[in-house]
């Protein structure tokens, strides 16, 4: 019900005022969509916003939310039109055909046993019975998926299982974890987001672990503020691997290694925004000696997202989007940007393998865990 | 072999090529197989690994694909598309645990009398020895 979410979302405080638009990263450059005029038209015309192609465009990054003078939840309120509009047939447009889309709703099948642990180089150390876990997500899929693109994906998973280690954590790391779900759940497909984390939590049961480590933010959103929200139980501590080294960077216990370059940092909506961690990834870039960093005009807060999300609805504007972020990272005079979500790595480097990106604008993008690993040797 | 598996009538789609010369005669001969549907495309260089991916999605046992062979594409490079998508969609099943063997791209195949007839055929006895989807299996469990 439509007049339930306004009310849930107190969409009904709206006061017209437009700051949500002037801060909208797609409405700076497309100029049909508007937070605000979305909000207007589901109060006035009630069912109409479903058939709304527009309200798939909204790249849930929370800007509006932060500016809204009546605090409306403007990407919850999204969200859950989605779920409704979804019932009603609705659908966004996926990006890759429907390919992620099809691999997650694969991975909610029970009797699925999955290879993914191929990556696990034998210098990695892990554990059958530790009571940390390591959550690695999608990154095999994206690591394959992605080749053409060089994301290397998987080497965020291999350098925090490294960054592990040496915290001297050897956790466990399940043969058959799932995908989180966040972007089924960002797209409206509560169903088959249940279905996922009610798997994920059979596993975490079943391997006894107490305290899960992640790497990605979307899966550490997930497991935070939704789970629990969705699931009967879900008694997990969950961990983000830049909150255990910056515990121990706090004790000068970490042996770093010089790196000579200028870099910039993009944050993460999931971790920005919606965890509230713009300290712990600025400490541990500080921490690496003769590296020299330089913020972005828009940065913490204020960092603009990486163009899409959920793997949908990616357009000219998505593109837009990304050059005009990739140009702010240049203008600061880095060469390297680094990201913390895989998923921003991935679009920027698809935004710079467009035939006609200037090569004098690209900028190297590395994980942070990546570089902290790199600086721990290795 | 167990009762239930004798009875086991593979899901299998087929993708094929409009020029690779699958023609009404050959379509004809493969429609008696139970469970089986070909779905003709105007070149290979259509399928890709979210077509392929959807099919499993949606319970296919096995997922087989005609095409040119390769530099004689009618449109040059449709062939060599469709090669580098079977890689990544292969890769990915079997990171999903889905057996590679479920997936077959045919791009030496010039449809020859009764050619298409026993590709298929011997596609599905490969299937059989491999067992229902582990995707459908669970669907059908849910089911119950």
């Amino acid at each position: 019900m439509i007049k339930e979410i306004i009310k849930h979302t107190k969409a009904y405080y709206c006061l017209d005022c437009g700051k949500c638009t002037s801060v909208c990263p797609v409405a700076a450059f497309n100029s049909n969509f508007s937070p605000r005029k979305i909000v207007a038209q589901a109060i006035t015309w009630d069912g109409k916003v479903l058939d709304d192609g527009r309200i798939w465009s909204c790249l849930t990054c929370k800007m509006c939310h932060e500016r809204c003078p009546s605090d409306v939840n403007f990407i919850e309120f999204i969200r859950q039109i989605r779920v409704d509009a979804r019932e009603n047939g609705k659908e966004g447009i996926c990006t890759h055909g429907g390919a992620l889309q099809s691999l997650m709703k694969i991975m909610t099948a029970p009797q699925l046993n999955q290879n993914r642990l191929g990556w696990i180089t034998p210098d990695l150390k892990t554990s059958q019975d530790s009571e940390y876990l390591y959550f690695v997500g999608c990154l095999p899929y994206f690591d394959l998926y992605f080749s053409d693109l060089k994301a290397n994906s998987l080497d965020i998973a291999r350098s925090t299982l490294k960054v592990l280690n040496i915290l001297g954590i050897n956790p466990q790391v399940l043969p058959n974890e799932r995908c989180c779900g966040h972007d089924l759940l960002w797209s409206g497909d509560i169903k088959n987001f249940k279905k996922l984390a009610a798997h994920n939590a059979a596993e975490f049961k079943k391997s006894g672990v107490k305290k899960i480590v992640l790497s990605c933010p979307e899966g550490l959103s997930c497991f935070k503020q939704d789970y629990p929200n969705h699931l009967d139980k879900f008694d997990f501590e969950v961990i983000h691997i830049y909150d255990l080294i910056a515990e121990k960077l706090s004790s000068n216990n970490l042996k770093l290694k010089p790196i000579k370059e200028t870099v910039t940092y993009q944050d993460a909506c999931r971790l920005g925004r919606f965890l509230n961690d713009y300290d712990n990834p600025r400490k541990i870039i500080s921490s690496i000696p003769e590296l020299k960093f330089q913020e972005m005009k828009r940065s913490g807060k204020n960092a603009v997202c990486c163009g899409t999300s959920s793997w949908m609805n990616c357009d000219q504007y998505s593109k837009k989007i990304q050059m005009d972020r990739l140009k702010e990272a240049k203008a600061t005079g880095a060469e390297v940007l680094i990201t913390s979500c895989p998923k921003c790595q991935i679009h920027f480097l698809c935004a710079q393998s467009e035939e006609n990106y200037p090569e004098d604008m690209k900028v190297k993008i590395i994980d942070l865990t990546t570089m902290l690993a790199s600086a721990l040797g290795g | 072999m167990t009762q239930a598996k004798k009875d086991f009538k593979p899901k299998v789609i087929a993708f094929a090529c409009h020029w690779c010369g699958v023609g009404k005669n050959e379509i004809n001969a493969v429609e008696d197989f139970p469970n089986f549907k070909l779905i003709k495309l105007m070149c290979s260089g259509r399928i890709n690994t979210a077509l392929i991916l959807k099919a499993f999605e949606k319970g296919a046992d096995g997922v087989i694909a005609f095409g040119c062979p390769e530099g004689k594409c009618h449109y040059n490079f449709g062939s060599s598309n469709a090669a580098r998508e079977y890689k990544i969609a292969r890769s990915l099943i079997d990171l999903l645990g889905i057996e590679p063997e479920r997936l077959r791209l045919e791009l030496d195949f010039f449809s020859e009398n009764g050619k298409l007839d026993k590709v298929v055929n011997e596609f599905v006895q490969v299937i059989k020895r491999v067992g229902p989807s582990p995707l459908r299996t669970s669907k059908e469990k849910e089911k119950k």
